[in-house]
């Protein structure tokens, strides 16, 4: 199973470089014709950028779905300090920004929940049975040559 | 002092002037392989051209061989004609032969173009320089072209499935760079059948009721059209592998096996996932090994 990643936008195409740079904006905008930039343009026509897209919509559509966190006080019991001051070895900062960004990585990477795709609950490899010969595969793949070429023996 | 300026100098000018034996640096090679291969799309729009040709399945001299007349005329029509031997010729119209001639861009964007220092070997007596397109990704077909050095025409084409096995051979054994003498620039009306293109889409197709949620890398969907039993398919393509996802209303069963079973099959440079998922049959086909296209079949999921 393929889920788009920012690995997916390593893409020649400056236009997927420029939509990785503005995922979040392009992920909350009501409507992607509010995008700047010929961003929605491209967007109809790359695949991986929309995929990606619509995962990080969804992501931001989980999150906002959330219920708020109850609100308690308590009092914290009181810990012995660190020579240096901090409970934590980093600044408070670095360890949310962190905490961020492993949040959003694991997000990215996560497979779309079940409910969500159709339900597979076996593989079976059925051998002695070649699959089809399928003729419009055969013209994207080997051209109109190898399409005529069938007709002779099968027409005839 | 003056010795070591005169070693600098020559040098320099060694490197300027480009040893002989020296190879070009591989993003120029790349380049001349692309402009070649664009040449050769070009070329195949605007030369007047008539031979004959060997469509081959598998290695040349070793697959079963059809002979043709490939004529592209001064109309810009390209003919196929097929005679049996002693009856009439069957002919046939296409708008591209080949199908990485379709959409140039999507297969340099998946395929490296690399182009022979040297010169190929002579097809239909014509010098050629030899073309290869390769995927940097496993599982993807390659593509071998020998190309006129005069006019960039492929004159031989050798496509190599996901397996590395020789699957196709097109090659010229005669070719004039001339209208035929009885020039078919206008056939009758019905002399010729119309190969239809693949990425021309039908109109009022219903809408697919799961859809692909992710295709493999660098495939994009080129064509959706109607299928028999009230189907519906995508075709999706990467300029040189393709595959499709057809859907019917379905029913588990003996040969179809129970909801939510994916039957795969393979065979040589090919592979089918079929089942039914949802009370959907589900037949994804292509030239793609059956993991990628199993991945497909798992990716779909109800269309919004």
């Amino acid at each position: 199973m393929h889920v788009y990643t920012r690995d997916d936008m390593r893409h020649p195409d400056p236009a997927c470089a420029e939509l990785s740079d503005r995922l979040d904006a392009a992920a909350t905008v009501r409507s992607v014709d509010e995008l700047a930039g010929g961003l929605e343009r491209h967007l109809a026509g790359c695949q991986a950028c929309a995929g990606l897209v619509e995962r990080q919509r969804g992501l931001v559509r989980l999150l906002s779905s959330a219920p708020e966190a109850p609100q308690a006080t308590f009092d914290p019991p009181s810990l012995p300090r660190r020579a240096g001051g901090r409970l934590l070895p980093l600044p408070a900062w670095l360890a949310a920004a962190a905490a961020a960004a492993v949040f959003v990585v694991a997000g990215l990477r996560l497979p779309m929940g079940p409910a969500e795709r159709v339900r597979v609950d076996r593989v079976v490899d059925v051998a002695g049975a070649p699959p089809p010969v399928d003729e419009r595969l055969l013209a994207l793949t080997a051209g109109s040559e190898a399409v005529a070429m069938r007709r002779p023996t099968e027409l005839r | 002092m003056i010795r070591t300026a005169l070693a600098a100098g020559f040098l320099l000018l060694a490197a300027l002037s480009g040893a002989p034996g020296c190879s070009r640096p591989p993003d120029r090679q790349a380049d001349d392989a692309a402009a070649l291969l664009r040449r050769a799309v070009e070329a195949e729009r605007t030369c007047v051209y008539s031979g004959y040709k060997r469509t081959i399945h598998g290695r040349e001299g070793e697959g079963r061989a059809t002979r043709m007349k490939v004529s592209h005329t001064s109309a810009g029509r390209t003919l196929l004609e097929w005679d049996e031997g002693g009856g009439p010729a069957r002919r046939w119209e296409c708008s591209t032969r080949a199908p990485w001639m379709a959409d140039t861009d999507l297969v340099l964007g998946n395929y490296s173009a690399t182009l022979d220092a040297a010169d190929g070997p002579v097809i239909a007596w014509r010098d050629t320089r030899r073309l290869t397109l390769r995927s940097a990704r496993p599982g993807r077909p390659s593509l071998e072209l020998l190309v006129d050095k005069e006019t960039s025409i492929v004159l031989r084409e050798e496509i190599r499935d996901f397996d590395g096995r020789v699957w196709l051979t097109n090659v010229f054994d005669t070719i004039e760079y001339r209208s035929p003498p009885n020039a078919p620039d206008a056939p009758p009306d019905g002399a010729a059948e119309q190969l239809a293109d693949v990425r021309e889409a039908d109109a009022d197709v219903p809408a697919m009721p799961l859809s692909v949620t992710s295709a493999p890398e660098g495939f994009r969907r080129v064509s959706r059209s109607r299928a028999p039993r009230d189907g519906v398919r995508e075709d999706w393509t990467d300029g040189l592998a393709a595959f499709s996802v057809t859907l019917r209303p379905g029913e588990a069963g003996p040969s179809s096996g129970r909801d939510g079973e994916l039957q795969r099959r393979t065979c040589s440079g090919r592979a089918s996932v079929t089942g039914i998922l949802g009370g959907v049959e589900v037949v994804v086909l292509g030239n793609l090994p059956v993991s990628d296209l199993e991945a497909v079949a798992r990716s779909l999921a109800p269309a919004r």
